[in-house]
């Protein structure tokens, strides 16, 4: 196998095949929403010289959160009536931020569902464009996206994420029962279980990355199984496990070397922000233009039950989505570009070892005709 | 006499002949000559055949390797040593690791320096992690001199621990990413180099 030829082959699918833009596009979008909603990497570390050392007991903390409640229910009895907000307006406002939470699960679905249909279009796409040649419309794509596979490669990846989701779970039992011991009194955080706490969490952890990371790579060929041999989701992750390991060294390198472009492209993307910024002065300009008569539409209809400046936060919350959408394209369509490349060199590297003597893959038998 | 059993002897002679086939040619040949005459053929064949020493064959793996030694032969590049060659890919899955390392512990660091900004912390623990915890000394000196005071001092002192803490995180991290970016550039001009030599040769 060869990765040189194979990336350039993918650069030059990315650049004439723009259908699959389109598609990235929404990859982007759904990968954006994702990150959002997944990390926050602050690389700041608390000090103990930037604040005050809290020092507090535990019926210290008992108090903060009756404290905590006192205010609230406070506040949602009398309101702000400096900014002339009532209780019932904060309480009718607490009900649209419902609204929006609904909204913006109902969207999250959408895009979930959109962003698997996308995968399964642009492997589809990429194999089908290499094996004859031809290029396939937007609607082409999204009719052969719109299918089985696309449900399977959610559930592919939900397995992936398994050991992600359990760390998530064990690190936040561990939080509860921090909590409880607080409230409770319980708490005797001495030197040594302190350490040994660490100790265990960072080889929890630790251990779950790295099979995060293998898992990640292992998912590329068992959504292509899935996909291009349309095999169910334990034969694909069964096959797939196989030709990893089949082909263990053509497989590594590639991976290898695609974290390497992914540091090149994180440094390559910084600069071409950098760049684009003029131009998403303009996306900016127009994104609000657009987003101006849907907004002050929400903004009338939330007037007829909010007060104050309520009707305007509740608003911008609503026509948000679309306002970053439009205003942030430029750097959208990199990011569509990003996803596009990776997922074609993927392929095309499935292809390849497909291809070679020794890459071998289970031909499932055809059944004789009767 | 009809049915001769001639098909039937060579097994008989080996022994292979079991119940009624082997009744069967036992009958046959006490009283056919023609059949007696034919078992005298080939066990006299099979004693000539014993007393011939057998003729040495080369194993498997010799025999290739002759046939190799043979062939044309191929003008091979002389083959790096191994150790230097899993040296040379262990390099990128090393950077993966220490970056991973060193990312659990800086993300396990914030969770207790938060736990031990809130007190939850006893004094032993507390003095071990505020030990290796940054100070603003640069600072401090110069609000000591008397150069900063009051506000622009306390906000000095906050910019100087902010950047200590943060410095350390971006270089590792640069570090890492640069080290990996010049195994990649590496292993490309190598590559570039390998195809370029059959071309140049040619």
């Amino acid at each position: 196998m060869d990765p040189v030829k194979i990336l350039k082959r993918a650069w030059h699918i990315l650049w004439s095949y723009r259908a699959l833009w389109v598609f990235g596009l929404i990859l982007a979008l759904a990968a954006g929403s994702a990150s959002s909603q997944g990390s926050n990497n602050s690389n700041y570390q608390y000090n103990r010289n930037d604040t005050p050392q809290v020092n507090m007991t535990p019926e210290d903390v008992k108090e903060g959160f009756k404290e905590f409640q006192r205010e609230i229910t406070q506040l949602f009895e009398e309101g702000i009536p400096e900014e002339g907000i009532t209780g019932e307006a904060l309480t009718a406002f607490l009900w649209v931020i419902g609204g929006f939470v609904l909204f913006m699960m109902v969207l999250g679905i959408v895009m979930a569902v959109a962003r698997y249909v996308s995968e399964t279009a642009v492997i589809r796409m990429v194999d089908e464009y290499e094996a004859s040649g031809t290029q396939m419309t937007v609607r082409q794509g999204f009719r052969i996206g719109w299918s089985r596979s696309a449900w399977r490669l959610f559930l592919i990846n939900l397995i992936v994420n398994l050991p992600g989701i359990a760390l998530m779970l064990v690190l936040l039992s561990i939080g509860v029962g921090f909590y409880f011991a607080i409230v409770n009194g319980t708490a005797d955080f001495t030197a040594l279980s302190v350490v040994s706490t660490l100790v265990l969490a960072f080889l929890a952890i630790f251990v779950v990355v790295i099979l995060s990371i293998v898992l990640r790579l292992l998912r590329h060929f068992f959504w292509r199984i899935s996909v291009l041999e349309d095999a169910g989701v334990g034969e694909s992750l069964r096959r797939g496990f196989a030709f990893v390991l089949e082909n263990w060294k053509s497989v590594g390198l590639m991976w290898l070397v695609m974290i390497g472009l992914g540091i090149v492209w994180a440094i390559a993307s910084i600069l071409l922000i950098i760049i684009t910024i003029p131009l998403v002065i303009v996306t900016v300009v127009i994104a609000v233009l657009i987003a101006a008569l849907p907004f002050l539409l929400f903004v009338g209809i939330f007037s007829t039950f909010l007060a104050g400046w309520l009707p305007w936060v509740a608003g911008f919350l609503f026509v948000a989505p679309l306002f970053f959408t439009l205003a942030f394209s430029p750097w959208l369509l990199l990011g569509s570009w990003q996803a596009v490349y990776t997922s074609t060199v993927w392929t095309l590297t499935y292809r390849e070892i497909k291809a070679l003597p020794n890459g071998k893959v289970e031909v499932q038998e055809i059944p004789a005709a009767s | 006499m009809s049915n001769h059993v001639t098909e039937w002897l060579n097994a008989y002679l080996d022994g292979e002949l079991k119940g009624g086939r082997l009744h069967q040619v036992e009958e046959h040949l006490a009283e056919c000559e023609a059949c007696q005459t034919e078992l005298e053929s080939l066990q006299g064949l099979s004693n000539l055949l014993q007393e011939v020493p057998a003729a040495e064959f080369p194993s498997a793996e010799r025999f290739v390797t002759q046939v190799n030694l043979l062939l044309p032969q191929k003008r091979t590049a002389p083959s790096r040593p191994q150790l230097f060659e899993i040296g040379w890919w262990m390099i990128p899955v090393s950077l993966i690791a220490v970056w991973v390392f060193i990312s659990t512990a800086v993300l396990l660091s914030k969770v207790v320096s938060a736990a031990d900004n809130f007190g939850l912390l006893d004094d032993t623990t507390s003095a071990w992690i505020s030990s290796s915890s940054e100070t603003a000394d640069v600072t401090t000196t110069l609000g000591r001199v008397g150069v900063l005071s009051g506000d622009s001092l306390q906000w000095a002192e906050r910019s100087e621990s902010y950047t200590r803490n943060l410095f350390p995180q971006i270089v590792w991290q640069v570090a890492v990413a640069l080290l990996y970016i010049v195994w990649l550039a590496v292993w490309w001009a190598r590559r570039t180099r390998q195809e370029q030599v059959p071309l140049l040769e040619g």
